[in-house]
């Protein structure tokens, strides 16, 4: 992504994914969604541009969707690392 | 701002040939057997231990120390140093310079005026602690000359303006002109916001400076050439687990919005406040200004900002995901505050990271925060950002609560004191 991080997609989870919630709200997809599905599975809706030139807008939509609704196979991550000492 | 540490700027202003006291740092690591005198001084010589932090009125605080040039006593003063530096959170080192004997202490600095958008030459011929209250009648008594970036500061302009401060020798006049054109090279090839030097004091074999300070503006250290970029980073103060830095990184290559992060100091806030504070907390806003409002309202019910936080002009999801990630990775926050104005910006975008975040932090218990947490949404796209906590679970514990278009920050605030008291 522009950003720096990564977004996985275990795509065997999604052959079971009736759902197909990561569309859902892909918030470009009225003018130029990054999402498509594509013989039952998510797949990038263009080839012709990639996704870190800032084309996604990176609204965490997808993973989220996913997690509620779908068969949480998507993960979106950043390299930093971040110190965990808060109050949990 | 990008602050260089006191030894820094010396060797800076040595290179341009204005005296500075002889010296060396002294760091901690490593010296188990003391500190060692220093060799281009005589035995025994009174020498200055000037901790080298980024902290004012070092002297009032306790981090400057005089001493003699012997081991043992050197290496205690030092010991003490170290000492206070850690109790301040920060990490450092110390310099060891020789003490200069002087008569007369003058101020010199360059400073970017804001209203005219021009460098300012401010000079005082009295210098060193408390500058403001030593000139006639009591008052701050500084000679300004605004300088044409274009035409550059002026010999000439300068012999006026050191004459009209009372500089009657021109052995004088001329030192300290060479010593300003010098400081104003260093201002331009800097690319400082401020250059200070204080005290520039006068001593039988001239001008020395005792102190200095330099503040470089952060978007222009890429017009730096590589050796002062090094210089800066070794300078960067370090501070707790570097989470300013870690959050500047956010925004270094993504123009999408902005986050602006910045720690406070709890130390201070504890010495100056004491029982009145209920709680750190953990904050957020949408917008500087309502941030400024509602860090008031909480102050006033006894909740300290850990921090300050703006994520505005619409910064993406995953900007406020990582940001919210640290905000919470810090110690001592007992709650969580987030705030928006009445915001033109996406907030289910906003809403989205944050519930990453708490959904990754909370996963124990599928994102509900374990401390008390308000969410105050308004503006764009607010009713899809409510329902988003709604359909995440996010709200399911009694210390969270969220709010919408009919808070203010003051109702916030109170509603937010009511969370600690249920708890």
């Amino acid at each position: 992504m522009f950003s720096g991080g990564t977004i996985t997609i275990e795509r065997e989870k999604c052959l079971t994914c009736e759902s197909h919630a990561c569309v859902r709200n892909c918030v470009s997809s009225t003018l130029d969604p990054v999402l498509k599905i594509e013989k039952g599975l998510p797949a990038l809706a263009r080839t012709d541009v990639k996704p870190e030139s800032g084309w996604c807008v990176e609204c965490l939509a997808c993973e989220l969707d996913c997690q509620l609704l779908g068969n949480q196979a998507i993960r979106i991550r950043w390299p930093e690392k971040i110190p965990a000492q808060g109050k949990r | 701002m990008v602050y260089l540490n006191e030894h820094q700027i010396k060797k800076i202003i040595f290179r341009k040939g204005i005296r500075v006291p002889r010296g060396a740092v002294l760091r901690e690591k490593g010296r188990k057997q003391g500190f060692a005198p220093l060799k281009k001084l005589p035995w025994s010589e009174a020498v200055v231990l000037k901790a080298q932090v980024p902290v004012s009125s070092r002297l009032k605080k306790g981090l400057v120390l005089f001493s003699r040039n012997l081991k043992p006593e050197l290496s205690q003063k030092c010991q003490l140093l170290f000492k206070r530096i850690k109790q301040l959170g920060l990490g450092g080192e110390l310099l060891l310079e020789e003490k200069i004997a002087h008569h007369k202490e003058h101020y010199l600095a360059l400073v970017s005026d804001p209203v005219t958008k021009n460098p300012l030459f401010l000079y005082s011929s009295h210098g060193g602690v408390d500058i403001e209250k030593k000139g006639s009648g009591g008052a701050l008594d500084l000679e300004k000359l605004t300088i044409d970036p274009w035409v550059g500061l002026q010999a000439k302009a300068l012999g006026s303006l050191f004459s009209r401060a009372g500089v009657r020798d021109g052995g004088k006049i001329l030192e300290l002109t060479r010593i300003s054109l010098m400081t104003y090279e260093i201002y331009r090839t800097w690319q400082c916001h401020f250059v200070e030097l204080n005290p520039l004091v006068e001593t039988e074999k001239g001008f020395y400076v005792l102190d200095a300070k330099m503040e470089i503006d952060e978007d222009a250290t890429s017009r730096l050439n590589p050796g002062m970029k090094r210089m800066l980073s070794a300078g960067k103060p370090k501070n707790g687990h570097g989470l300013e830095e870690k959050a500047g990184e956010i925004d270094r290559h993504d123009y999408r919005g902005t986050v602006h992060f910045l720690q406070m100091d709890t130390k201070s806030v504890r010495s100056a406040y004491g029982k009145k504070i209920r709680a750190f907390v953990g904050f957020n806003a949408v917008g500087t200004g309502v941030g400024l409002t509602a860090m008031d309202e909480l102050v006033r019910n006894g909740f300290f900002p850990r921090n300050f936080c703006d994520t505005s002009g619409n910064p993406t999801a995953s900007k406020i995901y990582r940001v919210t990630k640290i905000i919470l990775s810090q110690d001592e926050i007992g709650g969580y505050f987030f705030i928006t104005c009445l915001s033109s910006q996406q907030l289910d975008h906003t809403a989205r990271g944050i519930i990453k975040a708490f959904k990754e932090i909370y996963w124990k218990t599928h994102g509900v925060p374990t401390i008390p947490t308000l969410f105050l949404f308004r503006g764009a796209w607010d009713e899809e950002a409510h329902r988003l906590f709604q359909e995440h679970g996010i709200l399911k514990g009694s210390q969270t609560v969220l709010l919408g278009r009919e808070s203010t920050e003051q109702g916030a605030a109170k509603k937010f004191a009511e969370l600690f008291k249920n708890g």
